[in-house]
């Protein structure tokens, strides 16, 4: 009997194991709401939020989906990232505790959360 | 995506040698013209646009990059091209017809923009009342922009200025990715793209849930059309016994990404469930019509969307609905709500109004030639006939204000765009090799096929801006509609001229608002007018009056629209000012505000 081998996973082999652009979409879910939340200059400002808003939780979600056909991901990323955003904000507005600051940190953490559980052969778009 | 299609213009794609740089070449221009023709409209003066809109006033430049810009695009077709060619050419084309609305005027057009950006704002500052109007009990678009607003720290105004622009950029992905699923060939996915945003004349890309609602449905019906799809094996194609021949198998073999693609599905629906009314209902009858002709792999899809629009409109818009039922007809009667009723104004305008139905009526002839080529040539795939028609069964179903017909126009457009494309497909360049081994294309083919087009743009534009008058808006009157709720007394009824006003992006639901123009509906002379607004002194507004707002846009939209000339415009603001107790409390060059105290009420007599 092998007892590596139901040793846990840990986080960070796992992130290890991890396909690069994977690791990537994990590092800017985390990094582009605080860098946002930090409120930089412009254009900075603008970037990392609308990077958030409008791009990386729906990159994350098509890469899953394995869509095979490039316009179709193009397609389905933004209008993902949007609904997206339109569904946590509301939520949270219906909650009573709506903030672009936690708007933003949901997004980053369902951005991380889809590229972990991505398979390396989900990820190939 | 195992199976596709066969190609709707089987001779498209000739593999050709165009001379070196010649793609290049085509690039640049298509880039050039769309800078060229934004350039030549942020030059226009809005206060020397007339009846006729915006086209009569652009400069020449801006019809030189249209004929540029369809001559590049002509030169891309009946050939192969490498793959950055048609984005690029699109990118012109969107900048060409789009970006006049962003850079025409000192400030965002479409005064439901402002609307929305107030709607936003009050959201952000937590008011959130199901009980305040419809837009409050289908929210989900303006949390959403009102997180988008402070988080980039982008000023509101620039957001709605710029939103037409981004809105078509998406929109255009996906009428891409949707076509795509029908057929791979070039051009029948390029020139029916170019269709659809040349016959998007019907002006919902501005910052709107219709706008972010129509992005969602074209991404869903994409997925569906593609990963949930359904393809017919071992039966011969046919409308008599296409729902019982063959056997139906998914077109995309691996279960876990149709389930994982189905979940994404739902959770768009939900979003766009949540952001707009109309949208999801039109979704679901597509659906539904996929289904039934045996292309979907998701039978249940609709059935879920029906039961998520059942179930928000019984708990978050319950409030609304109560009073504003949703489906029944209109009172006006179809017809009169979405057509003759909107046939009226001056005549500069009712030659706009001809040019809009001119275009969408061709755009439908040209698709009614198409249909009967595909069908003639043995194409048998139902999917694109489906959602081309199927929306058009929701106009005398859904109440909308009589704006149905315009939006299930936009709904059919990509499909209706796929058929149009078809015989325009015959007049494509045939591309000849010369005694260098280099090809050139037929001059005549080129030049007939670019004119047709520049025609059609031309014609585009001058539908989507006929409304310049007075949609575009200067800084006088922004100042003004601006200054509106800081010069109200406590308790004021706002009242301006017409619905064309860049006011209510701050307080929104602070103030009840009204126009004139749908106070004096009944009946516009002056005199009666202006008893209208006395008999709403005395009613609504006792406790602060009335605060009217009139602005160069709401004249010339009274005017334009045939309901109030110039001079009965003037009349009417010299009977205001004459009015016991009556205040001017701001003038510029293109807005006065007045104070109409509640005392201004008429005597009633009591018989």
């Amino acid at each position: 009997v092998k007892f590596e081998s139901i040793q846990p996973v840990t986080w960070p082999v796992r992130l290890a194991r991890m396909q690069g652009s994977s690791a990537a979409l994990v590092g800017l879910g985390v990094l582009m709401p605080l860098l946002a939340a930090s409120q930089p200059v412009q254009p900075i400002r603008a970037l990392s939020a609308l990077s958030v808003l409008m791009f990386l939780p729906g990159i994350a979600v098509a890469r899953l989906l394995r869509l095979g056909d490039p316009i179709l991901f193009l397609a389905v990323a933004p209008s993902v990232s949007l609904a997206l955003t339109v569904l946590t904000s509301t939520g949270l507005m219906y909650a009573g505790v709506w903030s672009w600051q936690l708007t933003l940190a949901l997004l980053g953490a369902v951005t991380a959360a889809v590229a972990a559980v991505t398979r390396p052969a989900d990820g190939q778009a | 995506m195992t199976q596709f299609a066969p190609r709707y213009m089987a001779d498209v794609s000739v593999k050709v040698l165009p001379r070196p740089g010649v793609n290049l070449g085509i690039g640049a221009l298509g880039l050039l013209c769309g800078g060229l023709a934004v350039w030549s409209a942020a030059g226009v003066i809005p206060t020397e646009i007339g009846d006729g809109g915006l086209a009569p006033v652009l400069p020449a430049g801006f019809w030189v990059a249209v004929v540029g810009l369809n001559f590049a695009f002509v030169l891309s077709l009946g050939r192969s091209t490498p793959s950055w060619l048609p984005p690029t050419l699109v990118a012109g084309l969107v900048a060409l017809l789009y970006a006049p609305a962003s850079v025409v005027g000192e400030a965002p057009r479409v005064a439901v923009s402002w609307r929305h950006l107030g709607i936003a704002d009050d959201m952000a500052n937590g008011v959130f009342d199901p009980r305040i109007d419809a837009y409050f009990n289908w929210p989900g678009f303006f949390p959403g922009l009102a997180t988008l607003i402070q988080a980039t720290g982008i000023p509101p105004p620039q957001v709605a200025a710029w939103a037409p622009v981004f809105n078509l950029a998406l929109w255009s992905l996906g009428v891409a990715a949707a076509l795509r699923t029908l057929t791979r060939d070039k051009d029948a996915i390029l020139m029916p793209l170019w269709l659809f945003l040349i016959g998007n004349w019907i002006d919902q890309d501005y910052l709107s849930p219709q706008a972010l609602g129509f992005l969602v449905l074209l991404a869903i019906l994409a997925l569906v059309l593609s990963v949930l799809g359904a393809a017919v094996e071992g039966g011969a194609p046919g409308l008599r016994s296409f729902w019982r021949t063959g056997t139906r198998v998914p077109e995309h073999a691996d279960g876990r990404q149709r389930r994982l693609t189905l979940l994404v599905v739902v959770v768009l629906s939900v979003a766009l469930v949540s952001s707009h009314q109309l949208t999801p209902v039109v979704l679901a009858m597509s659906l539904v019509g996929l289904v039934v002709v045996r292309r979907s792999w998701a039978p249940l899809l609709p059935v879920i969307l029906g039961l998520l629009l059942v179930l928000w409109m019984l708990y978050p818009a319950s409030t609304y609905l109560v009073g504003h039922p949703m489906f029944g007809r209109d009172e006006a009667g179809v017809v009169q709500a979405n057509l003759t009723g909107r046939v009226a104004g001056s005549p500069g305008h009712l030659a706009v109004l001809g040019v809009r139905m001119g275009l969408t009526i061709g755009v439908w002839l040209l698709a009614a030639v198409g249909v009967v080529q595909s069908w003639r040539a043995g194409r048998r795939d139902l999917r694109p006939y489906v959602l081309a028609i199927v929306p058009f069964l929701a106009v005398p179903v859904l109440n909308y204000g009589g704006e149905m017909l315009l939006r299930v126009t936009l709904f059919s457009l990509p499909f209706v765009a796929f058929f149009a494309a078809r015989p325009l497909a015959g007049l494509r360049p045939r591309w000849r090799r010369t005694a260098g081994g280099l090809t050139r294309p037929s001059t005549t083919r080129t030049l007939v096929l670019t004119l047709l087009l520049s025609v059609l743009c031309a014609a585009s534009v001058t539908a989507k801006y006929g409304n310049a008058r007075f949609d575009v808006f200067t800084k006088d009157e922004v100042t003004a509609a601006g200054a509106l709720g800081d010069l109200a007394p406590a308790g004021s009824v706002l009242v301006a001229g017409a619905a064309s006003t860049p006011w209510a992006s701050q307080d929104y639901s602070r103030y009840t608002r009204r126009t004139l123009q749908s106070l004096c509906a009944v009946d516009f002379a002056p005199a009666s007018c202006v008893r209208t607004l006395q008999d709403l002194a005395g009613r609504e507004a006792s406790a602060g009056g009335i605060t009217l707002l009139l602005t160069r846009g709401n004249q010339a939209s009274l005017e334009v629209q045939g309901q109030m000339s110039d001079e009965d415009f003037a009349g009417f603001e010299a009977r205001i000012r004459g009015l016991p107790g009556t205040r001017l409390l701001l003038v510029n060059r293109d807005a006065r505000i007045y104070h109409l105290s509640p005392g201004t009420a008429p005597a009633r007599s009591h018989l």
